[in-house]
């Protein structure tokens, strides 16, 4: 053994001052070659395709190395007690991702027969002749605001109106077979008998495009009108059923003939909202 | 007599033959790489480089360090040439010094690499940039690995060396 270390120690006295046949100017070529690719890409992103390539070629190496150290995270869990303690935990969790759906579910249902009690509240009025349920399906907001619902299209005639769960919302622009497009009653060229409340003035409220914004046609200058006061439908004219809350006055302003007042009323119902379009004849 | 020299002649090429453990060794680096999430990879491909610049600097040349140094760069997502440049390096010094470094112990030996290790490390943590608290210890810990898996490595390969080709 000592023979040995002695040997060793000689070769590497002898060795100290030798050196190979590797010379610097062998490694320059390729250091040059080397740092020119590294500025390349360093200012220029040279390798980002190459990379891009190269990596979607390493990719399935990549993957079993991630997959393999997974597999070795379960054997190495099936021998410990942690295994069925963890089995557990996922069933669990499993059970209660379920159990919350579930109770998602119940909360939509509930608030569905909340929708349709309130809908069907309404359809007891003396004033409504005849009433139709129907389902929101589509919500649409070009070329012009529209809802579409889902709903017996024989039953539904051009006259009706539709009511939501929180009032009057819109009226029947087309009938399709199956379905039926709703307008809002802010829409242009919509015209609603409405009624002051505090003053019992009947009105004609006309939809400006915009949305939940109504003008109200024809006011005169020395009508008597006040901001937040309440607008009712009036009933007259037969195509609106009486008494839903349209809006309150939001604003009053003057016009240029200074004969008329420009009295912006603003509904507080959402056209979209809700789920259920009771659709209504007075 | 010369039969058996010339079998093992004809098996494999040499230069064919070190392409293929550095090859087996960087796909092993980039598995353990994606195995542990770690900033600094344990440096396969080099120690085996180092190796065959120590055994057959003849053969070697350094057209594998430039190969296998931008298939790292791309794997590893860093500058083209930054696995390179150090390679080059390294196996200038060793092709240079491998009268001298064939002659040390092996414990000596180890320590060469986890040097070499160590400062390749420094310098790859420099061009990637990323300084975290804990790239120390796993700077400090993969260089003690690489000092310790040095014999195996250099035992397999030996092996191989011995057994599928002829010294010259």
């Amino acid at each position: 053994m000592f023979q040995k270390e002695h040997k060793q120690t000689s070769i590497a006295s002898n060795a100290i001052f030798t050196t190979g046949s590797m010379r610097a100017s062998k490694l320059l070529p390729s250091v040059f070659a080397t740092i020119i690719i590294l500025t390349l890409d360093f200012n220029f992103s040279l390798g980002k395709e190459i990379k891009f390539i190269f990596l979607e070629t390493f990719s399935p190496l990549k993957n079993l190395s991630q997959s393999s150290s997974q597999f070795s995270r379960e054997i190495s869990l099936f021998f410990t007690s942690q295994y069925k303690l963890l089995n557990d935990l996922d069933k669990k969790n499993e059970e209660i991702e379920l159990l919350n759906f579930e109770l998602l579910k119940l909360e939509q249902l509930a608030k569905e027969n909340e929708e349709l009690l309130l809908l069907m509240n309404y359809t007891k009025k003396p004033k409504i002749s005849k009433s139709v349920v129907g389902e929101i399906t589509n919500i649409s907001s070009f070329p012009k605001e529209s809802i579409s619902i889902e709903t017996n299209a024989n039953e539904i005639s051009e006259k009706m109106v539709a009511i939501s769960m929180n009032g009057l919302v819109g009226l029947v622009d087309k009938i399709f077979p199956g379905y039926v497009d709703i307008i809002p009653i802010y829409e242009k060229k919509v015209n609603i008998p409405g009624l002051i409340q505090r003053t019992n003035q009947n009105i004609i409220l006309e939809g400006t495009g915009e949305r939940n914004t109504l003008l109200i046609k024809n006011f005169k200058n020395n009508s008597n009108v006040t901001l937040n006061d309440k607008i009712f439908t009036s009933g007259l004219g037969g195509k609106y059923p009486k008494g839903f809350l349209i809006g309150n006055v939001i604003n009053i302003s003057n016009l240029e003939d200074e004969s008329s007042l420009k009295v912006e009323v603003k509904s507080l119902i959402n056209f979209d909202s809700g789920t259920k379009i009771l659709l209504v004849l007075p | 007599m010369t039969e058996y020299l010339d079998k093992k002649n004809n098996f494999i090429s040499v230069y064919f033959f070190i392409g293929i453990t550095i090859f087996f060794s960087f796909l092993l680096e980039i598995f353990l790489s994606n195995m542990f999430d770690l900033s600094v990879y344990l440096p396969l491909t080099l120690m085996v480089l180092i190796y065959w610049n120590m055994a057959l600097p003849k053969n070697i040349g350094l057209i594998w360090a430039m190969i296998f140094g931008f298939s790292l760069d791309i794997n590893q997502e860093v500058l083209l040439g930054s696995h390179v440049l150090l390679f080059l390096f390294i196996s200038y010094l060793t092709q240079r010094y491998f009268h001298r470094l064939r002659a040390l112990y092996t414990i000596q030996q180890s320590l060469f690499v986890a040097i070499v290790v160590l400062i390749y490390q420094i310098f790859l943590i420099s061009f990637l940039g990323e300084f975290k608290e804990s790239i120390v210890i796993e700077l400090i810990s993969l260089t003690l690995i690489s000092a310790l898996i040095w014999p195996i490595i250099f035992g397999i390969l030996r092996q191989l060396r011995i057994k599928f080709i002829q010294s010259n």
